[in-house]
């Protein structure tokens, strides 16, 4: 890989559960282990339900997970309380799905993306103007858009502003959940290779949430495939179409290509509740493959030569 | 001919949204029409089903649903006609249905208004189609409310519903953009295999170009209300006339194909 193998963000078999109701318990996330490096781009891709969001809550310090813990640079953000964790949030920033409720609709652009900066008081109230105007620049918006609202804005301008804003506090890592997933193809790419070029610029860690295979593999150097609350692959996004789990191969067959014609398949049944998660593994009832072993012993994620790790019986047989 | 539109404007308010639209479809053939959002793309369907939000007005064109002309019809030819030979699938199904009755009772009392089947009958026939779009346990879904369902099992249903009467045109406006992959792929084939057995022909509005690529064998690119390119699917795709076409088509994220250079 071109870049040095820096650990940013260390997130270490955290487990996620949320009661319900009825006294169950929820497992969004079950043992989830992941490393972010300094400058790299980590898909997490999987099906509605699966825990990706949950996960980069915890990151977020949104959500305190059940158990495990989260280290960057060395520090478990998960223990963090009051001003501490406050501090801390200046390092991780993040970026919604949908532009339109992430914004104050009453607040002008300028104020929306210098409100980071006031809050830890790193500008004062006269330097918001100048500071706002270098931020739109570096998002590649017009300086006049700092006197608009939100509401008079397109989508691909309000997603730029929440990476503008996002960026206010020069974090060390950002968070991308969905989030051009709400726009359209030529307006996606758009905002994709800005991501890439202030990536480059900045030595900027992204996390990257999305259930787009097809953009995951074009962006990302590294693409986590989750499913029911864990992580069941983790390979190089240049070399999606080696996957070897059974449930990436059934993503990539369900993707419409423009330039292969090939016949989709389908991936029989829905996601299995996460109320009550299956003995063994997670993908049994919907795997071609499974056999005996899969149905008693959950396999664990393994880590190949080649910097491939999948969770699967068939694979380490 | 199953539907021929010709020189279609329409306007909201003062602003012309879409200009002098051409569109001719025949029986069991599959259209879509892609761009980007505010091209105009979903005024034009909803033109044709005679439902354009407050405000929208078509100023010019003429539209032909089997020979008859859409602009001249009373509400009552609008009634006989919406349901029964043309159909709409919306892209959220779950904010179509009613959130405070079960998703039986809804089926039931749409058959019910569009035919003389009484209420058990109608029951039974509702059950057989979500068993024709092979939805599991049918029984419980008739008895469940739309919340306690997901995406994908809403917008299977709204599907259901709409080509319960076989229409002849089926209207589909981003049936899958809120959906998964593997659901999107589940939907799109129920979708292509009810629509070929009862050859309903389908108008289809998305933005994401490889289910367009798949279903369709017409393809309409829009923008800014007008039409850049149109013609057969494969033709476009692989030898893209217009500037406009070719970044579209060139922005497509492909698995295995070009990367964000790093």
């Amino acid at each position: 890989m071109p870049f040095e193998m820096e650990k940013v963000l260390e997130i270490s078999h955290i487990v996620k559960q949320f009661l319900v109701p009825d006294g169950r318990s929820l497992t969004a996330c079950d043992d989830v282990s992941l490393t972010l490096y300094k400058g790299e781009t980590l898909g997490i891709v999987g099906e509605s339900g699966c825990g990706k969001s949950t996960l980069v809550k915890t990151v977020m310090q949104l959500y305190a997970p059940t158990a495990g813990a989260i280290y960057h640079r060395g520090v478990d953000i998960t223990k963090l309380k009051g001003e501490a964790a406050r501090q801390n949030r200046q390092h991780i920033q993040m970026v919604f799905q949908d532009p339109m409720q992430a914004f104050n609709p009453k607040m002008k652009i300028q104020d929306i993306i210098c409100e980071p900066l006031r809050n830890f008081a790193i500008i004062k109230r006269n330097q918001v103007e100048e500071k706002a105007k270098e931020l739109l620049r570096i998002v590649e918006l017009s300086e006049e858009f700092a006197e608009r609202y939100p509401g008079n804005m397109s989508g691909g301008q309000r997603q730029r502003i929440a990476i503008a804003r996002a960026l206010a506090l020069e974090p060390e890592i950002l968070v991308c959940d969905e989030a051009t997933s709400a726009l359209d193809v030529s307006v996606q790419e758009r905002v994709v290779k800005l991501l890439v070029k202030i990536q480059k610029e900045k030595q900027l860690s992204i996390i990257f949430i999305c259930h787009d295979l097809a953009l995951v593999s074009k962006l990302c150097h590294r693409v986590a495939v989750m499913y029911l609350g864990n992580i069941v692959e983790i390979l190089s996004g240049d070399a999606i179409l080696e996957a070897k789990h059974p449930y990436t191969k059934a993503l990539l067959r369900s993707v419409f290509s423009l330039k292969c014609k090939e016949e989709i398949q389908l991936l029989d049944g829905e996601v299995p509740s996460p109320l009550d998660l299956p003995q063994g593994c997670p993908f049994q009832d919907r795997c071609v493959e499974c056999r005996g072993i899969c149905r008693q012993e959950k396999p664990v994620l393994k880590l190949n030569s080649d910097g491939h790790s999948i969770a699967c019986h068939l694979i380490s047989a | 001919m199953l539907l021929e539109v010709s020189e279609l404007s329409i306007a909201y308010a003062n602003d012309t949204i879409v200009k002098n639209m051409n569109l001719s479809l025949e029986e069991g053939e599959v259209v879509a029409i892609v761009g980007e959002s505010g091209s105009g793309k979903t005024t034009v369907i909803r033109a044709i089903l005679g439902c354009l939000p407050h405000g929208g007005h078509i100023t010019g064109g003429e539209m032909f649903f089997e020979g008859k002309n859409l602009l001249e019809n009373t509400v009552e030819d609008w009634r006989k006609l919406c349901g029964r030979k043309a159909a709409m699938v919306f892209q959220d199904s779950g904010s179509m249905l009613d959130p405070i009755k079960r998703i039986g009772s809804q089926f039931i009392e749409y058959i019910c208004e569009h035919s003389s089947l009484t209420k058990s009958e109608a029951a039974k026939a509702a059950e057989e189609m979500l068993n024709k779009m092979h939805l599991p346990h049918t029984e419980n879904l008739m008895k469940s409310y739309p919340f306690e369902l997901s995406g994908g099992m809403r917008q299977r249903i709204g599907i259901a519903m709409a080509m319960f009467f076989k229409p002849r045109l089926l209207l589909a406006d981003e049936p899958t953009s809120a959906l998964d992959v593997t659901t999107q792929a589940q939907v799109v084939t129920e979708m292509l295999e009810i629509c070929r057995r009862d050859q309903t022909a389908i108008i289809l509005v998305t933005h994401n170009i490889g289910v367009a690529a798949y279903m369709s064998e017409k393809l309409i690119v829009m923008r800014s209300g007008s039409i850049v390119e149109a013609g057969k699917t494969d033709e476009i795709i692989t030898n893209p006339q217009s500037q406009y076409t070719k970044e579209l088509l060139e922005a497509v994220p492909e698995i295995g194909g070009k990367r964000y250079a790093f």
